[in-house]
């Protein structure tokens, strides 16, 4: 094809072009001319509350009338002034995710281990540092290219936290188990023999929050765990819940 | 015959219909509703923390761009593209008092606070009445974020039974600064994603082009000991193994490696830009190396220093700031000029081109000569630029301009913030935000004072 037909080729798909555009642009104007009329028709329907259907604005996703319920409306409003009123800044009200070194030495330093003898996968692999480095809030930028740290627990913290704290509890019962009376975390009860009596399982808990959580328990804490110990559990068994237990609370795993 | 003239309609027609469509980009003029978006909505909400100067969150009216979330969506069910900019304004009003998300509180008392108004997981917790600072709380986290380890039992008691528990905190604190898990283990996790380190092709890859040891010793350098932080965009100077500061230019260890000879290429090493063109990190042979590669105009080395010293993601069209109308200039022939482009490159390239002195990778002469990072007369890029909407005569000065700006310190405010109480300061904590980016000039930019300012605050020890 010459040049002058590619010209005339060209000249006929900028026209069809043009023409397309305008008609897009007509049809255009035309929903503007509707829509502002149903913009001021809504708006005459938000003002006056008039109208509490959800079809004022679109189907594709409703919202919620605000003129239903104006009982409901009003509490709201003094919820939200309440609010503005005792202004306190949201960060206050969050806690902080552990991440895995501090956690790692939480439970060295709670049950007397060391850091290489609390969890290891397949003997050989830190859990920490290495397989569940991404789930415990850590990062590895040189050979996984993992710039940023995670901001929130994953979907397999819950797990790879159980799996750690379970091995760490189990490491140091076993320990204890080789040290017999000079046991260094579980004192207070026998592992190798029928559950305690009430005030040496007393002494263990008291033990063991201190050690964990850095506090007594409170009474209800004591009740509950009292209460798990009547069921028929050996001392092992026993000293690996409570380990457990208390291992796995919220306050080890969140400041 | 036959043949030849249906080659020749074919090429006619693509010819024609690629013309069809850049019209059709012109025309469309889609390529703006989202910069004119956000202009009109910070109209209506200039005080929202969504309308910060130079920032850009897309998350207030989209999951993930293009695809709308129920604030989107309201919006979009009341007008059309065409309709967008004369009607906008009116269908916010509108959309005030209206709960989008459905999460309790409208989409006007979200968006003033922060809170996304299409995202129901996004809003202001249940409020308590009054804050009371926990020094146990505080100890706890101290120990946490700048030792690695946990406190124990006597401590806490200690604690309690001391009458000036912040005088405690602040000792227990200082002696954490000094850990080797700072100094060794979190602090260079915050430089990660400043240096984006590659194994494979630092000093102990396969394709060694670069250092970047010399890159994380520069920034735990700079971030500790009470030294001045603007060091990061200023150092003419590195810091060795032992923790030395080194003057002048550092050799390669080595000799040059080829295939030939050994399992792998290395083509870079030690620090050989000379000390008078130096600007911290931005110029260390790695961060030269990794982010300019074989460009001309250094766009990614650019766009890499702007995002993580002054905190600008220029990818979400982040920090563009006015130049001179003949930006951009396409030196490189890349096609930026096209509208499309144009909104974000009038102001990457001009920010691109003081860096374009500093040679990028030539694998021959890199080999033999290690120059990958040294400076050079750049005859096809001039070496003045535009960085926060002024003229920078070079590299040196827009470091300079860099570091002296408001951005650098609530970028270095933004960093330690996070790290420490893993949120966004700016948004959730404005006006402590405020405080501590303001102190940090009369606290010389000590990195130290700046978290001790941090952990007396009500967000890092209210209870």
């Amino acid at each position: 094809m010459n040049k002058i037909s590619k010209f005339y080729v060209s000249i006929f798909l900028v026209t069809t072009f043009i023409s397309v555009s305008c008609t897009k642009k007509i049809s255009s104007l035309k929903k503007v001319e509707e829509s502002s009329q149903k913009t001021s028709g809504d708006l005459e329907k938000v003002t006056n509350q008039k109208d509490s259907s959800p079809g004022a604005y679109s189907s594709e996703s409703p919202i919620p009338s605000n003129s239903s319920n104006s009982s409901k409306n009003s509490t709201d409003n003094t919820k939200q002034k309440k609010d503005i009123d005792n202004q306190v800044l949201f960060a206050k009200n969050e806690l902080l995710w552990k991440r895995y070194k501090s956690l790692e030495d939480s439970l060295a330093s709670g049950l007397d281990l060391d850091l290489d003898q609390i969890c290891k996968e397949v003997g050989v692999y830190s859990c920490f540092n290495k397989v569940y480095l991404s789930a415990l809030g850590g990062n590895q930028p040189f050979n996984l290219s993992q710039y940023n740290r995670p901001l929130n627990p994953t979907i397999i913290t819950p797990i790879s936290l159980e799996r750690i704290i379970l091995s760490a509890c189990e490491a140091r019962i076993e320990k204890d188990i080789l040290l017999e009376s000079n046991a260094k975390i579980f004192r207070y009860i026998s592992l190798d023999s029928k559950k305690p009596g009430v005030e040496d399982l007393k002494k263990q808990t008291v033990f063991l929050y201190r050690k964990l959580l850095l506090r007594d328990p409170i009474e209800e804490e004591m009740k509950t765990i009292l209460e798990f110990s009547d069921n028929p559990l050996s001392g092992r068994q026993l000293a690996k819940s409570l380990c457990f237990a208390i291992g796995s609370s919220i306050e080890i795993i969140f400041i | 015959m036959g043949g030849y003239f249906l080659k020749q309609t074919q090429n006619s027609l693509l010819f024609s219909i690629t013309i069809f469509w850049v019209l059709e980009m012109i025309v469309g003029n889609s390529a703006f509703a989202t910069e004119t978006a956000r202009i009109l909505f910070c109209d209506q909400y200039s005080n929202s923390p969504f309308c910060v100067e130079g920032k850009k969150d897309c998350s207030v009216c989209h999951i993930s761009p293009p695809s709308l979330n129920p604030y989107g969506k309201n919006i979009k069910s009341k007008i059309s593209k065409e309709e967008f900019q004369n009607f906008l304004p009116d269908v916010l009003s509108d959309l005030k008092e209206i709960d989008s998300d459905n999460d309790g509180f409208s989409n006007e008392y979200e968006i003033t606070r922060g809170y996304y108004p299409g995202n129901n997981t996004h809003f202001p917790q249940e409020l308590s009445d009054t804050v009371i600072y926990d020094p146990v709380r505080a100890l706890k986290r101290i120990k946490s974020i700048y030792c690695g380890k946990s406190s124990n039992y006597l401590e806490v008691k200690n604690l309690k039974e001391n009458t000036n528990s912040n005088e405690y905190l602040h000792n227990i604190l200082d002696e954490c600064l000094q850990s080797s898990y700072w100094k060794k283990v979190a602090l260079p996790r915050l430089a990660d994603p400043l240096i984006k380190p590659l194994k494979s092709m630092g000093a102990e890859g396969s394709v060694v082009i670069a250092d970047y040891s010399w890159d994380y010793r520069l920034f735990v350098h700079a971030m500790t000991d009470d030294r001045d932080a603007r060091l990061l965009l200023s150092a003419d100077y590195h810091i060795d193994e032992q923790g030395n500061k080194v003057d002048g230019k550092i050799s390669k260890k080595g000799l040059p490696e080829i295939p030939q000879f050994s399992n792998r290429i290395v083509i870079g090493g030690g620090q050989p830009l000379k000390p008078e063109k130096r600007a911290g990190m931005i110029t260390s042979q790695w961060f030269i190396a990794y982010f300019t590669m074989f460009a001309t105009i250094p766009r990614a080395t650019a766009a890499q220093a702007y995002r993580s010293y002054l905190g600008f993601e220029i990818g979400n069209a982040e920090g563009l700031f006015s130049t001179p109308t003949y930006e951009p200039q396409d030196l490189d022939s890349k096609g930026v000029k096209k509208p499309l482009c144009k909104s974000c490159h009038n102001t990457l390239d001009p920010l691109s081109y003081p860096f374009s002195a500093y040679r990028g990778i030539d694998p021959i002469s890199a080999l033999v000569l290690n120059n990958t990072g040294t400076f050079f007369n750049n005859p096809a890029v001039p070496e003045s630029g535009f960085l926060l909407g002024s003229k920078v005569d070079d590299l040196l000065d827009w470091a300079k301009k860099a570091r002296e700006s408001d951005y650098f310190k609530k970028n270095l405010v933004k960093i330690i913030f996070k790290h420490a109480l893993n949120q966004d300061p700016e948004k959730k904590d404005p006006e402590e935000f405020k405080t501590l980016w303001n102190n940090l000039a009369s606290n010389n930019y000590s990195i130290n004072q700046l978290i001790h300012e941090i952990v007396d605050l009500d967000a890092f020890g209210g209870n």
